[in-house]
């Protein structure tokens, strides 16, 4: 038989092989980017030490010589405090804008799928003018409105609601309620309240489902809570004994040595390398056997266990990390031993009267009531109203997913609009909005950064005071970005702990 | 078969549209339960009351609108020497003729039906009539305010007017109202005492956009639709250097630098075609041999410091003869192969004599300011990040893990800081890395910092369009024998792109708006002018409030036509759609 012969099969030569040649690109590019990065911050270096610098973390440590104009420390001994003064100032913005954009924008997203024409013009009116403002502008127009057509602050001012609310040029005061020493006390028994009616809920809500009877489970779920409170409000100095137990623990964590946490989190370490490797590789094995591995999916499993070996070395070799979360842990665990006491007595909350005397200044006393100085108001303002803007266009967007069957079995079932709103179309809805909301919470905090056109100290604004003194912009430009990418990390997974949750509910 | 005869039934005539009087109209829609009652009553009173507390402001006797038409050039190009104001002026006659020709290549939006145009008259005239009346309880009584209740009464009745006499039926062109509307614009810009030198210029522009249409309808009459679009939007891209890198900064040509270079340039953009002729023409292997001396030659012309034109070219020929094989195969691929470079490279030739060149106009170390500026720092972040961000994507989407790590991290660190801190890196941080004495201007740090910020969302964007290309595709692609970079070309990024125009007009939209915050770290854009230039000249101290409205006033109308053009779009591209 002439078959006719086949050459025999050469390996072609190694430059023409693909997978030398893409880890040829990559390493290539990686030396090229960690060569760049090298030379750049070897210039800088270079460039500072010419200038009197250098890139070390004194700012930190140092009396910045700075004044801000509001927050926990005005007139900050270390840059610590400085940056810490600012932390908590953007926190404020933006906890509060959270909380307040979202019940603006829900309001509006609804009232522009509203059967009245009026109601549903002026939403959309709202939304299209705020979103096609560029927000820095409402910022500055906010601040700039607050600080020169407010009436001027009189010794007799006491409007526009007087004991209520008092706007005045130097700020925006309203009553506001504080919590007192024994606050905390009372917070047991609302915590207890708050698990107490969720548990009745749950269960009056299963009985519903099962029986199909009425079985009101808000109204008892209220009632159980507001029971609570009111009891809480007058026995709280019982929840001393809650002070007691964290005192028993903050003595016992104090009492194990740094040794034995860290050969747990080291094991810890080496446990979630390990497992992550195994459900890797169980994923990838099919009834047939184990697929073929790409090199891709080997870089995966040598860079999940390099991450381990690593981070469980690093646990063993520096006890300082180990100690330092024990610390804050036993600090945490003293901290509530002492907001917790059996004679200690008192109503928990105060209504604090307007009052701008102390314009901004935190943490408040309770008989002053809450204060906006004019920059806060700029900024809270502007972020909370064009966040809104864009919750009210995702709320919308969010009903208008739900089919419109799911509507219509509800009216067939005879429900009210707001009960079908309530029951069917929100939960819905929810699934669909979580996603795109959690993007504008973090969007929110990051608009807050815009507080320094206004002069309200937040972290940029400390950060630009800082260097403007001392000169170490690369070491402000690293706080922030360490501050800010914590703050989106935590938010991202807040926001991905609930999608899971509602999405679980489905199936 | 029975001859049955039948009778025609004459057909009925069509129902008579019952016309909803606005009672009825108003019991369906505000009154229509108890709840929606009082709502109305609450919102109602609502508006009015904010209605009367805004017209008060406006009309208030210490508001200074007057500060603000002798500072519209301030507002455009802020420090421009206003003696060279002409260059201005040329540019945007520039891209009147553009948009002149482009509204006759694309259409303006078909007819509409004049009863329609009447409503909106009706609709004007009514609302400021409306406004006017209300500003009555104001405290002054201006110009403006008669003008608001007379002019109101004369529009709402013209319009009513013209609904009753005019037909369902009647319509006109979309390009006939526009006319018209320009028409009356140029007319009150005549009639209104504006002490301006703004006005002649502004007609021009009128005109030269009337003109250029009639023009591009001609040309379009000649010449077949799709090349014709081709060239429009070459044009366009082209236009944009050209107008900032030569006609504003109008640079000052020394002979004598350039001509020690120029003939090596001038043969070296005549040599490109060329090679690609015989790289596409060799074997595989010659070509990879050619290609490696090319980028041979091309490293070594930066070691050894040819002059920078040269080198730009040079790395350019390398790029074109690289994807020459892979792209290049046929007789009219390689012909738009050779016209892209002979294009290219003249253009690039044209920016490093003129462009690069010196200028006489910096005064005060910059010549961007006002809205020019925001414009420039828009357009220019969109178009540079645009590269970027689709490296970006493709670095995310790769299969190679340390592109990918790497894609990654960029994207994710960028997304997590404010644009602010990106922009106080580059302008405090850049200089540090360079060697000391040598910094870039303000407004270039900007537009990188801009373009680096904006291209770790457009990645984002890219990746999402790149997720719903669907695996068939490239299955195709692979089962045709297609390389990877022939797939990603011509497949899948093509498919990706198209799904995510909308995404990426929003995200013009949002950059257009984050331009504002350049005024933080001190450039002159068009918020700074208002927000600090203006409130704080002699003239016009302390008029924020009424500059600050004037600003978000200009931006919302950008930003919101914007918006509605991108809707169109969506529209017209049917994404989204099955």
């Amino acid at each position: 038989m002439n078959r006719p012969s086949l050459a025999p099969p050469t390996r072609p030569p190694f430059w023409r092989n693909a997978t030398f040649l893409k880890w040829a690109a990559q390493i290539g590019v990686l030396f090229g980017v960690v060569a760049l990065g090298y030379v750049l911050i070897g210039e800088a270096a270079a460039n500072m030490r010419a200038q009197g610098l250098s890139l070390d973390w004194d700012l930190l440590t140092d009396p910045p010589g700075i004044q801000l104009g509001e927050g926990i420390f005005i007139k900050p001994d270390t840059g610590l405090e400085a940056f810490y003064t600012g932390a908590v100032n953007m926190l404020r913005v933006a906890m509060s804008g959270i909380v307040a954009a979202t019940v603006i924008g829900a309001v509006v997203g609804i009232a522009r799928l509203s059967s009245n024409w009026l109601a549903s013009k002026l939403a959309t009116v709202f939304v299209e003018t705020i979103r096609n403002i560029p927000v820095l502008v409402q910022v500055v127009f906010w601040f700039f409105l607050a600080s020169t057509l407010f009436p001027l602050l009189e010794e007799d001012s006491s409007g526009p609601i007087p004991g209520i609310l008092l706007i005045s040029r130097k700020g925006v005061s309203f009553a506001w309620p504080f919590p007192q020493e024994t606050f905390w006390q009372w917070g047991a028994f609302l915590v207890v309240g708050l698990l107490t009616s969720r548990w009745i809920y749950r269960n009056r809500m299963r009985r519903a489902e099962e029986l199909g009877e009425e079985t009101r489970p808000l109204t008892w779920a209220l009632a159980t809570f507001l029971a609570w409170a009111l009891v809480g409000w007058f026995a709280h100095p019982l929840a001393g004994a809650v002070g007691w137990i964290f005192g028993l623990f903050a003595a016992q964590v104090g009492s194990v040595p740094v040794l034995a946490y860290q050969g747990l989190l080291a094991l810890v370490a080496l446990y979630l390398a390990w497992r992550w490797i195994h459900r890797f590789l169980a994923s990838r094995r099919s009834p047939a056997g184990l697929a073929k591995l790409t090199d891709d999916d080997y870089f995966r499993m040598v860079l999940a266990g390099v991450l381990g070996i690593g981070s469980a070395a690093v646990l063993l070799l520096w006890p300082g990390i180990t100690g330092l979360g024990a610390g804050v842990i036993q600090g945490i665990l003293e901290f509530f031993d002492q907001k917790f006491d059996f004679l200690r007595t008192g109503a928990p909350v105060a209504i604090g009267q307007p009052s701008v005397e102390l314009p901004g200044r935190f943490p408040q006393i309770a008989d002053t009531g809450m204060t906006m100085t004019p920059s806060f108001f700029g900024i809270w303002m502007g972020v909370t109203l064009y966040t809104a803007s864009f919750i009210a266009e995702i709320v919308r967007g969010g009903i208008l997913a739900v089919p419109k069957g799911q509507s219509e079995a509800g009216y067939a079932l005879g429900l009210r609009r707001a009960q079908l709103l309530r029951m069917v179309i929100l939960p819905q809805a929810f699934r669909v909005i979580l996603p795109p909301l959690g993007n504008q919470y973090l969007n929110l905090s990051k608009n807050t950064s815009l507080g320094i056109a206004v002069a309200f100290p937040e972290m940029v604004q400390v950060g630009q005071t800082m260097f403007n003194q001392t000169g170490d912009t690369i070491q402000v430009i690293l706080i922030w970005m360490a501050f800010y990418l914590s703050i989106s990390l935590l938010l991202s997974v807040l926001v991905n702990y609930y999608n899971r949750r509602a999405q679980l509910v489905e199936r | 078969m029975s001859s049955e005869s039948f009778e025609l039934v004459p057909a009925e005539p069509p129902p008579k549209v019952h016309r909803i009087g606005w009672l009825d109209w108003a019991r369906n829609n505000l009154f229509n339960s108890v709840a929606n009652g009082t709502l109305t009553v609450v919102l109602g009173a609502g508006l009015l009351l904010g209605t009367l507390a805004v017209l008060q402001f406006v009309f208030s006797p210490d508001r200074r609108w007057e500060v603000i038409p002798p500072n519209s050039a301030n507002y455009v190009v802020e420090a421009y020497p206003r003696e060279d104001l002409a260059n201005a002026w040329w540019s945007l006659w520039i891209v009147a003729a553009l948009v002149g020709v482009s509204t006759a290549s694309w259409g303006t939006g078909g007819r509409v039906s004049l009863i329609k145009v009447a409503a909106a008259v009706r609709a004007v005239g009514a609302t400021a009539l409306v406004v006017g009346v209300l500003s009555l309880w104001s405290p002054a009584g201006t110009v403006t305010q008669s003008l608001l209740v007379w002019g109101g009464a004369v529009v709402f009745g013209a319009g009513l007017a013209m609904m009753r006499m005019l037909r369902e039926e009647m319509e006109t062109s979309m390009a006939m109202v526009l006319v018209v509307l320009g028409g009356l614009m140029v007319a009150l810009l005549w009639y209104l005492p504006l002490k301006s030198t703004t006005t002649w210029p502004l007609t021009i522009t009128a005109l030269v956009i009337v003109v250029f249409h009639w023009v591009g309808k001609l040309v379009g009459r000649k010449v077949p639709a799709q090349p014709m679009k081709r060239v429009l939007i070459l044009l366009w891209v082209v236009s944009f250097p050209v107008i900032y890198l030569h006609i504003q900064r109008s640079p000052t040509l020394v002979w004598g630098e350039v001509t020690s270079w120029l003939p090596w340039a001038g043969l070296v953009i005549a040599a490109g075609p060329a090679v690609i002729w015989l790289v596409s023409r060799a074997g595989r292997e010659q070509a990879a041999g050619l290609n490696f001396l090319l980028g041979a030659v091309s490293i070594v012309s930066w070691v050894v410091h040819w002059p920078m034109a040269i080198r730009i070219l040079l790395l350019l020929l390398t790029l074109f003869s690289l994807a020459t094989p892979t792209f290049a195969a046929s007789r009219q691929a390689r012909k738009m192969f050779y016209w892209s470079w002979l294009g290219g490279g003249a253009c690039t030739l044209y920016f490093f004599l003129l462009g690069i060149g010196s200028t006489d106009l910096a005064t005060r170390g910059h010549f961007l300011g006002g809205f020019n500026l925001t414009l420039l720092l828009a357009l220019g972040g969109t178009a540079l990040s645009f590269p970027v961000g689709l490296m970006l994507a493709l670095g995310r989407t790769s299969s190679m893990p340390i592109f990918r790590l790497l894609s990654v991290a960029y994207i994710e660190v960028i997304r997590g800081v404010p644009l602010i801190t990106v922009l106080f890196f580059g302008d405090k941080v850049i200089p540090r890395f360079l060697p000391p004495g040598l910094d870039f201007a303000g407004e270039a740090k900007a537009l990188l910092a801009i373009t680096a910020f904006s291209a770790a969302y457009l990645a984002e964007n890219v990746r999402g369009g790149l997720q719903a290309v669907s695996k068939g595709q490239t299955e195709a692609a692979r089962s045709l024998g297609m390389s990877t970079a022939q797939m990603t070309m011509l497949i899948t990024l093509p498919q990706a792109l198209k799904a995510v125009i909308p995404a990426l007009v929003g995200q013009m939209i949002a950059l257009f708006k984050d331009t504002s915050l350049v005024a933080i770290i001190g450039l002159a854009d068009f918020l700074r002018v208002a927000r600090d230039i203006v409130p704080n000249q002699p003239d016009s101290l302390g008029s924020i409030l009424e500059n600050l409205l004037l600003a978000a006033v200009i931006y919302w109308i950008f930003a919101f036509s914007f918006s509605r053009a991108s809707l169109r779009l969506e529209k017209r591209l049917g994404v989204g759609t099955r």
